[in-house]
């Protein structure tokens, strides 16, 4: 220990050692010299003598700093001088490497570290990896995951003992009105439990307890707090417990704070409110339809699998002794399941785009390697003297390793800046797609792994060039003659096939981007039914003072008319729900159809049900096929008379005759002496799930009427540009009401457009690295063939001398990068004939043996082949003969 | 041409120098005439590698230094061994005399 304080010491007093060093040394010499004079030399004698028989003192006080210091550290400063020297002079050279390395490395940075927060990653709170999502797959619906229920919350509660525990989120979104207007606040409703499932402790104050989400029970309103909305709003004031929020649909008293680490279960998370629920909700008739998740945690040592095949067990056996076979036989047409972990959808995108991402650092990583190669045929020279002037193997590897280091540094520098960028634009798409997803940042694992990954590169990248050169023998010979033969046979070899699976992979990638773009282009041409190009929607919350039937009429009807006086309005409509969106979102309701000849055994089945005002198909472009659309008599305070159903349900449920005429219910079956609803219309079928969905599930309209909803959606018909539609209609509501609230205003082309933003989100990346791998596979065959090029001058210049045509020494270089390219081709193709099976999830409407894709994948890459190849073999041709010849 | 083989065994620089030690305070030049001395110029030191030496054992606080005036009137640094040094000493040269005589031993056999 105490030597290694002197000798960091050492580092810092080094001059002032090496004086006193220098005088000791002098007074040995000189007394030496003193010693030969009194043997009898002369002076001059006397002190060469001393001074041969001492030594090189210069030798001796390096040999001596060695000693005294970490002498590698200053070794090292003074390498990397030099190598810092040496990358400034092949400019080049250093830049393409760190550009390709940093493009790499910032890509795979970037997809890492969303594929690690949004999949790998456990939840922060203690044994997170337990904790675990339950979700249905819908097998029937494209495997999209649907809506949990507290029916099955209660039953898997009660009875799955390979878990802790289970917990309910329910979204939910509030107003508040401050001072006079009003603010929308986004919050959930949660089951008491997820508190302790998740293991978190109050901040201040405590969380709710079971007791909270029995309504009536004695106790008021409470709400637990985020940290970030305490420490924001209320400037982390341990008063704030106790104070009331003043929601729309009255206070809440503000019982606690809960951590951080809560936004896990979804970033905009502004208030924690209890989840009341009424007998009714609990009822196995609403499996679906309700926008709740549930949450898990397993067991210690109970796997993920185990605990699925637990759920599914008890699932089967709650719905036989509880639901009703209708139910059971709906659930069987969909095919419904449970599962564990998270949905897919993402997932599956960003195990695809990572997968990508490694393709793209592959070729990336083979051109750097290539250029090295040429780099370390080109350093030869400079490294054989080195050797011939002392420096071994070891020296020399340091020599390499430290500039190899010193690019990927840079590169890394350069990397992580470029991943920042990327980071925002995919949060900047994940906001769209699914604001609950916590935005995606760089943590210490991600960053640790791509250091470490980093180092490797540096290692291969400064050990393999020269181990080649070593292993050639070319280092240990000076004589120029060898320089011929140059890296060797085998570092060729190796740069060839290394060129040809780079163009292998890139062909895989350019076949995978192809295939998604397709199945982009295909998704965006699908006729959505309905005119979404000039219908804007908003969302509409209703004061307080309107939510009943009476005023809540007076208030629509009022909004309406106010509305029609906004210059460019066509026409309004009014829809209950949103008119578009996620089909796991969509409203459900069972179905009961009655049949005069068996009409109780019947089974039940869902539609989606949409509630609309009477201008809705009108405006929306839907045509009415058979018999008419709603009218004043097909909805009362009793209840729904006449319903509109769309083609899908028509052919469902009446496959043999009309549909408009029939009788059928909502929900229940109609008691015995009560009246049944009847079908008034037919309307053709439009995608208000989305354009991806192909499922033609049953659409169900109801009309609207005399409710009382808290809020609306209102479609304004216009030909007007968006937003000053927008700003005009929100100026007129304020006059009619000033405590009104219009959000969320888009129009239904944007809406669509956003439920692919997951599609066109993944198909944008892939096809940018697609691209960046067509380059850099491009360059890399470049590269070879110029060296290639450059290497042979003497052999072209000789076959040009002894009668070569241009042309056949075009064709020779030609051939051989096309023949490489095609190497890589072929070998891409049946790479591709397997891989892209596994796209299958993502494609839309064609199949994973596209021909079109496969064909301009051919095409594009025997274009970059082309070029690459053409290039080099233009300059073998304009070489003159003699210059080449002489140049030896 | 055969090498008459008289430079130091690697490692033995460090023993040779705590030796000369032991007989009391001296300075570097003292040290080098000492040694050859003793060996009746059996052993060549390169002087030079003297300097090198004497600062890894101080380094090691095994001798301990301090600067003086020497015989010619010069000033010099002085050398001895410290207590640590002496006990490394007292090792070093079982650890030596064992070590050769087993060396010994063995190269005897092998000649009967």
């Amino acid at each position: 220990m105490r030597e290694f304080w002197k000798r960091f010491a050492g580092l810092f007093n080094s001059s002032r050692l090496d004086d006193e060093m220098r005088g000791e040394m002098q007074h040995h010499i000189e007394l030496q010299k003193q010693k030969n004079l009194d043997a009898g030399m002369s002076e001059k004698e006397a002190y060469n003598a001393a001074i041969r028989q001492f030594g090189n003192t210069l030798i001796i006080q390096q040999q001596e700093r060695e000693n005294r210091s970490f002498l590698w550290v200053e070794q090292l400063y003074r390498d990397i001088k030099r190598a810092g020297r040496s990358l400034i002079g092949a400019k080049g050279f250093s830049f393409v490497v760190i550009a390709t390395l940093a493009l790499c490395i910032g890509v795979n940075t970037t997809i890492f570290s969303a594929l690690h927060d949004l999949v790998l990653k456990p939840f922060p709170f203690k044994d997170g990896d337990r904790l675990i999502q339950v979700f249905n797959i819908s097998s029937g619906f494209k495997g999209k995951s649907s809506e949990s229920s507290i029916a099955q919350y209660h039953a898997f509660r009660a009875n799955a003992d390979l878990f802790d525990g289970f917990a309910l989120l329910w979204n939910q979104e509030k107003t508040v009105d401050l001072d006079g207007y009003t603010q929308l606040l986004k919050g959930k409703r949660v089951s008491f439990d997820l508190f302790d499932l998740a293991g978190v402790q109050p901040v201040i104050g405590s969380f709710f307890g079971e007791e909270a989400h029995v309504p009536g029970s004695g106790q008021g309103q409470v709400v637990v707090l985020p940290q970030s909305v305490w420490e924001n709003e209320y400037n982390s004031d341990p008063d704030a417990l106790g104070r009331e929020i003043p929601f729309t649909d009255g206070p809440y008293t503000i019982i606690g704070v809960a951590p951080c680490s809560m936004e896990a279960f979804g970033r905009e998370i502004e208030f924690l409110i209890p989840l009341r629920t009424s007998a009714r909700l609990a009822e196995v008739r609403y499996l679906e339809g309700l926008p709740i998740d549930m949450w898990a945690r397993l067991r210690p040592g109970v796997s993920k699998e185990a605990g699925e095949a637990q759920l599914a067990a008890l699932e089967m056996r709650w719905l036989r002794e509880e639901s009703s076979p209708r139910i059971r036989s709906y659930l069987e047409r969909i095919g419904r399941d449970v599962q564990l972990g998270q949905p897919s959808q993402l997932k599956q995108s960003f195990i695809m785009l990572q997968v990508g991402a490694v393709f793209v650092l592959l070729i990336g990583c083979v051109n750097v390697m290539n250029l090295l190669l040429s780099r370390a045929g080109r350093m030869q020279h400079e490294l054989s003297i080195r050797n011939a002037l002392g420096a071994g193997k070891g020296a020399l590897s340091r020599l390499m390793l430290i500039e190899s280091s010193l690019l990927v540094f840079m590169a890394v520098v350069v990397g992580s800046i470029l991943s920042l960028g990327g980071l925002k634009i995919i949060n900047h798409y994940l906001s769209v797609a699914d604001p609950s997803i916590p935005a995606v940042t760089i943590d210490g694992a991600v960053g640790f792994s791509i250091l470490g990954f980093a180092g490797l590169i540096a290692l291969t990248m400064g050990f393999l060039p020269l181990g080649l050169l070593w292993k050639a023998g070319v280092i240990q010979r000076l004589d120029s003659a060898e320089r011929i033969a140059s890296v060797g046979g085998f570092a060729r070899k190796l740069s060839s096939s290394m060129v040809i699976s780079q163009v292998m992979i890139a062909f895989i990638l350019v076949i995978g981007a192809g295939l998604l773009l397709r199945s982009f282009v295909n998704v965006m041409s699908v006729d959505p039914g309905f005119d979404a190009e000039d219908v804007i929607q908003a969302r509409v919350t209703v004061p307080r003072q309107y939510r009943n039937t009476v005023d809540g009429t007076i208030f629509r009807d009022g909004v309406a008319n106010a509305l029609r006086e906004v210059p460019g309005v066509d026409s309004i409509a009014f829809v209950l729900n949103e008119p578009v969106s996620e089909s796991d979102v969509f409203q459900k309701e069972q179905i009961h159809i009655r049949r005069s000849p068996y009409a109780d055994e019947e089974p039940a089945s869902m539609a989606y049900t949409l509630i609309v005002s009477r201008a809705f198909f009108d405006m929306m472009g839907i045509p009415v096929l058979e018999g008419r659309s709603h009218n004043e008599s097909d909805s009362s305070e009793h209840g729904f008379s006449g319903f509109v159903v769309d083609r899908s349900f028509a052919e469902f449920f009446f496959p043999d005759g009309s549909a408009v005429g029939e009788e059928m219910s909502l929900s229940q079956r109609p008691k015995a002496d009560k009246p049944w609803g009847r079908i008034v219309g037919v309307v053709e079928g439009a995608s208000l799930v989305g354009l991806e969905s192909d499922d033609n599930f049953p659409v169900l309209y109801k009309a609207y009427r005399g409710a009382k909803p808290a809020s609306f959606t209102l479609l304004i018909k216009t030909s007007r540009e968006e937003n000053s539609v927008l700003k005009d209609v929100r100026n007129k509501l304020r006059t009619f009401d000033p405590k009104l609230v219009l959000s969320h205003g888009k129009s239904l082309q944007t809406v669509l457009e956003d439920m692919l933003v997951n599609r066109r989100g993944a198909t944008t990346l892939i096809f940018c690295f697609a691209g960046i791998a067509l380059v850099l596979s491009g360059i890399g065959l470049y590269g070879l063939l110029s060296y290639d090029v450059q290497q042979r001058q003497r052999e072209i210049g000789v076959r040009a001398a002894i009668g070569a045509s241009r042309r056949s020494v075009l064709k020779m270089i030609l051939r051989n990068g096309l023949s490489k390219a095609v190497t890589g081709l072929v070998l891409g193709f049946l790479a591709s004939l397997y891989l892209t099976r596994f796209l299958e999830s993502q494609l839309f409407d064609i199949t994973a043996l596209d021909a079109v894709a496969y064909v301009a994948a051919i095409f594009f890459l025997l274009l970059v082949a082309f070029v690459a190849s053409f290039l080099p073999a233009r300059r073998a041709v304009r070489l003159d003969p003699l210059e080449s010849l002489r140049a030896e | 041409m055969k090498k008459v083989r008289k430079e130091l065994l690697q490692g033995t620089l460090d023993l040779l120098i705590l030796k000369a030690l032991s007989t009391g305070q001296m300075h570097g030049w003292d040290i080098s005439k000492r040694i050859q001395v003793v060996s009746k110029d059996r052993l060549k030191l390169k002087q030079g590698s003297l300097y090198p030496a004497l600062h890894r054992l101080e380094n090691r606080d095994w001798i301990k230094a301090e600067w003086g005036v020497s015989e010619a009137g010069r000033s010099a640094k002085f050398y001895e061994l410290t207590k640590k040094g002496k006990a490394q000493l007292q090792e070093e040269k079982d650890h030596w005399l064992s070590f050769a005589e087993a060396m010994a031993s063995v190269l005897k056999m092998e000649e009967s």
